[in-house]
């Protein structure tokens, strides 16, 4: 595999019923860019992620993440190898604050036992405090760290949104899947979102954006699939798929 | 406040109780309250901080009883060895029957649990040269350590709120840990905790596992105490009674768990004579507690500590 390629879709095909909700798509995400994944609404593009999340089988194909086949990992496990994701509706856990809800993401790479935490245990001590430290860090990065002691339904949802993205942060992923993060936001949070993107961006991290905001994807992508009705129509250069008939067509109609 | 500070208040409380109580009755539904109160922490843990129903835990409470009484009368086992062995075979059964029961989800779950406690009480009544059936099992010896006897209602209260109170600061512990929130990220967005890490069926397996050791560690001191169990003590009623309590209390609040239970223990003995209506008014607390008060008495807690 080409080194440069961290994921590689083959063929991926998932039918629910008699519905074919991915038909055969195929893509490669390379290291160290933004690559986008638009189409209008019942594409298949949360269904993609849903199948490279391991939230859904796919009934074909197959998925390799750094030489790794992923149909060899549980959904548990893709955050220990570095694959991380937010979510189209925001999926906060609201009876943990915030930076308890971040720390989350830290779990996996904490090594204190259940007897270290019952018996209060130095280690435990260690990590416990190592977790919310990173927690607020990666808060802090997004510039909401006065946030860290509220709760989810206390705060907006545009910053919202950033604590989920604060929360697949701090595991430190070599891939970020963003599903639809400007999706409810406004035209400035979305400008905000923009220049966080490029930030996490620019630390080194991949990323596979779904996005439904043009101006957003045009912005920061180095690459662009289009799906529609479950098949990919399209993939290159922001400016080849603004311009591409097929694209205009699905997005446009006749 | 933290958690533990309300600990410390509490078993203060409950020495001081201990000493200066002088109604032998009050002392034994204190006493047994404790031991309700063990069955009730572990299942906030499954069912206030997993979000996983269990409507058979008065079927482990059972196993617990039984399996440690059996163990020292028959076995001639040491009664805290037996008592400790019940526990962990029974947290055995647990986990071998909650293996495949949490792979199912809200109601499904809840008719499950259901019929695993009617199971445990129909194979208790039913194995008669055993366990002595609907007559129950009489002979259980009491409970001694280096000499001490636990033959009056004053030490069993003390040995059983040290248990309650003692497995109460586990929990606290577990639970302000990442064990804790990965339970509560369970119980919040299943598929969200998955996606970071948390193994959702594991962890529902383990905290069920717990609940259940926790149950039948009170099943076993509750054998010893009363020196006669019977499968009448531990029925489908007793199961919805522990969930009454964890609910009114305000799932997830130790405190708030710790008062419905102590409270929905002593109310029936002191008005005995409504013996039969209990039932009624758990159900009518329930309903209560879910319609008015979905937080509980949890709620009068948070008001405290602020």
């Amino acid at each position: 595999m080409d080194k440069t390629i961290i994921l590689k879709l083959e063929h991926i095909t998932k039918s629910f019923g008699g519905l074919k909700a991915v038909d055969d798509v195929s893509l490669e995400v390379k290291k160290g860019q933004i690559q986008a994944l638009i189409g209008p609404n019942g594409a298949g593009k949360t269904t993609l992620f849903n199948i490279i999340t391991r939230i859904y089988s796919k009934d074909s194909g197959s998925i390799h993440f750094i030489n790794r086949n992923l149909d060899k990992y549980k959904a548990h496990k893709l955050i220990k190898i570095g694959i991380a994701r937010t979510f189209q509706n925001i999926q906060l856990f609201d009876e943990m604050n915030i930076w308890e809800n971040v720390a989350i993401g830290s779990h996996i790479k904490m090594k204190n036992s259940p007897l270290d935490a019952i018996l209060c245990t130095i280690n435990n001590k260690k990590w416990e405090k190592q977790a919310k430290e990173k927690a607020i860090d990666t808060l802090r990065f997004l510039k909401i760290d006065r946030f860290a002691y509220s709760y989810p339904k206390e705060i907006s949802f545009g910053n919202k949104r950033l604590i989920e993205l604060a929360r697949a942060l701090v595991c430190d992923p070599i891939l970020l899947l963003l599903d639809e993060p400007a999706s409810g936001l406004n035209e400035s949070e979305t400008g905000r979102l923009l220049k966080i993107i490029l930030r996490i961006w620019g630390k080194g991290v991949t990323i596979l954006l779904i996005e439904h905001d043009m101006n957003l994807v045009m912005n920061c992508s180095h690459s662009i699939a289009v799906m529609d009705n479950g098949k990919k129509i399209a993939q290159g250069m922001p400016s080849y798929i603004q311009n591409n008939k097929k694209v205009i067509k699905a997005y446009l109609g006749e | 406040m933290d958690s533990r500070v309300f600990l410390v208040i509490t078993a203060v409380i409950a020495v001081f109780l201990g000493i200066f109580l002088d109604n032998p009755f009050l002392l034994s539904m204190l006493a047994l309250a404790a031991l309700t109160l063990i069955v009730t922490t572990g299942l906030n843990l499954l069912l206030g901080f997993a979000g996983q129903i269990s409507l058979g835990h008065a079927g482990f409470v059972a196993l617990g009883a039984y399996i440690s009484a059996l163990l020292t009368i028959k076995f001639n086992i040491n009664p805290w060895l037996s008592i400790f062995t019940a526990a962990i075979l029974s947290s055995l059964i647990g986990a071998i029957i909650g293996y495949p029961t949490l792979k199912l989800k809200s109601h499904y779950l809840a008719m499950a649990t259901l019929a695993i406690g009617e199971i445990i009480n129909i194979l208790i009544t039913g194995t008669i040269s055993i366990t002595g059936g609907p007559q129950g099992l009489t002979g259980i010896p009491m409970l001694s350590i280096l000499g001490f006897t636990f033959d009056d209602d004053r030490k069993f209260y003390f040995l059983s709120w040290f248990a309650a109170l003692f497995l109460m600061l586990v929990s606290i512990n577990l639970t302000k840990s990442r064990f804790g929130r990965a339970l509560q990220a369970i119980k919040s967005k299943e598929i969200a905790a998955e996606s970071f890490g948390i193994n959702v069926h594991m962890y529902k397996v383990a905290v069920f596992t717990l609940s259940v050791f926790y149950a039948s560690l009170a099943g076993g001191i509750f054998a010893f105490y009363m020196g006669f169990i019977s499968p009448s003590s531990f029925g489908i009623l007793n199961s919805i009674e522990y969930v009454v309590m964890v609910v009114l209390g305000g799932m997830g609040s130790f405190f708030g768990v710790l008062a419905s239970t102590v409270i929905l223990s002593i109310l029936p003995g002191i008005f005995s004579g409504l013996k039969e209506f209990w039932p009624i008014a758990d159900g009518f607390l329930l309903v209560f507690a879910m319609m008015f008060l979905p937080d509980g008495l949890k709620k009068l807690f948070s008001w405290i500590k602020q």
